[in-house]
């Protein structure tokens, strides 16, 4: 499987430029504001997000509906519909994303950045065979020929590990089963060895025991392909089993960043902590679950102070007042609230 | 033991695909499969598979939405739908169900009092009476009345429309409450406020609850008793230790491995099933599971194992060969799978 990742652009460089490159993030995000504009209301779905993602790294953002957590990962592609406002930086390997042309960011998108989506369904052409669709991307981004794609895609069936990928190559999307058209999905996504592959929910519509084998399968070719990843979820088991580091979003803001180990075993931010808590896991039948009381803000009218400050039982005067600043609790572990030294374990 | 609340024997449902010029049916999907099951008084039957096993199928059976090809649903004690029996309008007073979809299973031109209220008036009650009982009911699923009684669907928030849902239901004083991924759609703040407020509901109108779910997790908390499907046919059944803890079916033990891990030092490192569940349309022969199962033997593929019990009072009950001694399998004993 190795000699796939070989035969194509060089996704492993020389050992020194290697090093080189880890110094330098491949994603680098500064003050990202996403807002969605029409006659009724501004929705400022992202309201401040900064990130960085090294090479080879795997982020998950976790978040629940509406955290802007999906809007976050599309930005990075400008894959947002006209209304969207943008504001802040974002450089993808030393480019600057919000200064590309439309031409330069077709050449981006499929080429460098490549995303995977909760319904693959949507994702492919229903009137292609899916291994034609496959080697077109390669024409279009890599200027092979039909043959070499048709070539190319049959190598990535073999990747995704489908089934008696000739056949497959030939069927068309409907013509396959979930779990299948969720790694062809993936192979379209690898035809040209992307830097950063973007996983939107991927796996979750998928039943639990094609679940797992897919978040395996990604995990597997992530170590293999050497590629980012940014894998987006409402799902903290699916989370835990992919990420290296783990942001978690509320209210438009990556509320708390660290090391899945770190958020997971040592939460800070009242939300994560929320969330972890009220997640039914091994929680004993009849006691009463801990569940986060109300529901999140609006974000047509955003709060001034802190998203959570309403929901929150460790909220002070000061919570309402400014949007708390990132505090590093421990190593690597950025948390943005301003009791987060306060709060009790 | 008493008599169950609810009493499920041969089961059976298939849709037929209609094809070609005649339009006859060309092959049918067999979505239930001769399932039997007992619901007792006051507990909650969890029932968990993939897609296409046949739970929602099941839950509407229960209810009579769809009629079965054969097999009877007998509640408490009486027969539904037969002469003799309950009548089905009559069971559906005492049996409501909550659907996944929450904004489609609210009429979306009709304010909340009046679909809450719609369920007595049809039965029976005065308006002024059922409006009461709709506020009433508001206010017990944790909605203010005052707040909330003249909003329309599409004005509220999905765990909010979940809440209507479930005062919809309980607005005929029902004895038993089916739930049909009612928690699914929701997110994990609003899942455990309503998963608690069930439980309170529960024990407030001393309900039984049938939950069906796809999250193993959410099943094994609000669970008495656990029933496993695979492709139409009840793979296991029993207390929901039992199942957890020690489960007898290859089918179960696998799902409960692709459970994902919640320690980041403990992740999992090989997937427990290999492909997508078969189609229902033309099932495996056999053992439905056989065509994935790790121990499949010959006997697996020629002969349907029937649900045994394996532990005393029933408390758990699997469908393998294995767990039949003397069944041809190689590994076949009285106890099942070995831990």
């Amino acid at each position: 499987m190795n000699d796939l990742a070989l035969a194509e652009p060089p996704v492993k460089a020389s050992a020194a430029a290697a090093a080189a490159a880890t110094a330098e993030p491949l994603v680098r995000v500064r003050g990202l504001k996403v807002a969605f504009v029409s006659r009724e209301a501004t929705v400022q779905a992202v309201n401040g997000v900064d990130f960085d993602l090294a090479r080879g790294e795997v982020l998950t953002i976790l978040g629940e509906s509406g955290s802007g957590k999906s809007v976050t990962m599309r930005a990075l592609m400008r894959l947002l519909p006209q209304r969207a406002r943008l504001e802040g930086e974002i450089s993808v390997d030393g480019r600057d994303v919000m200064q590309l042309s439309p031409s330069a960011l077709s050449d981006m998108r499929g080429q460098d950045v490549a995303m995977i989506f909760q319904e693959p369904m949507v994702a492919f052409d229903p009137v292609f065979s899916v291994g034609a669709q496959i080697a077109e991307t390669v024409e279009r981004h890599m200027g092979k020929s039909r043959a070499e794609g048709l070539k190319r895609a049959r190598d990535l069936f073999d990747l995704v590990q489908i089934p008696s990928p000739q056949r497959r190559l030939a069927a068309y999307p409907h013509e396959l089963s979930g779990g299948m058209r969720q790694r062809a999905m993936i192979a379209l996504a690898l035809a040209c060895s992307p830097k950063l592959l973007l996983a939107d929910e991927p796996t979750t519509a998928l039943d639990a025991t094609v679940q797992i084998q897919i978040l395996l399968l990604l995990r597997q070719l992530q170590r293999e392909l050497g590629m980012s990843v940014i894998f987006v979820t409402h799902d903290v088991g699916v989370a835990t089993e992919i990420a290296d580091r783990l942001a978690v979003m509320y209210a438009g803001r990556m509320v708390e960043t660290g090391t899945v180990r770190d958020v997971i075993r040592s939460p800070s931010h009242p939300y994560t902590r929320g969330l972890l808590r009220s997640t039914v896991h091994g929680a004993s039948r009849g006691a009463r679950l801990e569940a986060i009381p109300g529901s999140p803000p609006d974000m047509s009218n955003p709060p001034k102070g802190c998203p959570f400050a309403p929901r929150c039982g460790l909220a002070i005067a000061g919570c309402l007042e400014a949007p708390p600043p990132p505090v590093e609790v421990a190593a690597g572990q950025i948390v943005r609230c301003i009791r987060a030294g306060a709060a009790p374990a | 033991m008493r008599a169950p609340l609810l009493h499920v024997s041969g089961l059976k449902k298939y849709f037929p695909i209609k094809g070609g010029v005649l339009n006859r049916t060309v092959a049918q999907v067999q979505a239930v499969d001769f399932v039997d099951f007992d619901v007792a008084r006051g507990e909650t039957l969890g029932i968990v598979g993939e897609s296409g096993c046949g739970k929602s199928t099941t839950a509407r059976l229960l209810m009579h939405l769809i009629r079965p090809d054969s097999g009877a649903v007998v509640f408490d004690g009486m027969e539904v739908g037969s002469r003799e029996g309950i009548a089905v309008h009559d069971m559906r007073k005492r049996m409501q169900m909550v659907f996944q979809d929450s904004y489609s299973s609210l009429n979306p031109r009709l304010p909340v009092e009046g679909s809450i209220a719609f369920g007595p008036m049809v039965h029976g009650l005065g308006q002024t009476a059922a409006r009461a009982r709709a506020r009433d009911l508001l206010a017990k699923v944790g909605l203010d009345p005052n707040l909330f009684i003249r909003r329309y669907p599409h004005e509220l928030s999905g765990g909010q429309r979940q809440r209507v849902n479930i005062a919809r239901a309980l607005a005929l004083e029902p004895e038993v409450l089916i739930l049909d991924e009612a928690v699914s759609a929701l997110d994990k703040s609003v899942e455990a406020q309503v998963l608690n407020l069930l439980m309170d509901l529960k024990r407030e109108f001393d309900l039984t609850f049938v939950f069906i779910s796809h999250d193993l997790n959410v099943v094994r908390y609000v669970s008495d008793r656990v029933l496993v499907m695979y492709l139409g046919k009840v793979v296991e059944i029993g207390d929901v230790d039992a199942i957890y803890e020690s489960p007898r079916h290859p089918y179960t033990r696998a799902l409960l491995s692709a459970m994902p891990s919640m320690d980041p030092d403990r992740r999992t490192d090989a997937p427990p099933l290999t492909g997508d569940p078969p189609n229902p349309i033309n099932p495996p022969s056999g053992c439905r599971f056989h065509t994935r199962c790790p121990f499949a033997e010959k006997v697996c593929e020629l002969k349907a194992p029937a649900l045994r019990s394996i532990r005393a009072g029933g408390a758990q009950s699997v469908a393998c060969h294995m767990a039949e001694a003397g069944s041809g399998h190689s590994k076949s004993s009285a106890e099942g799978l070995p831990a």
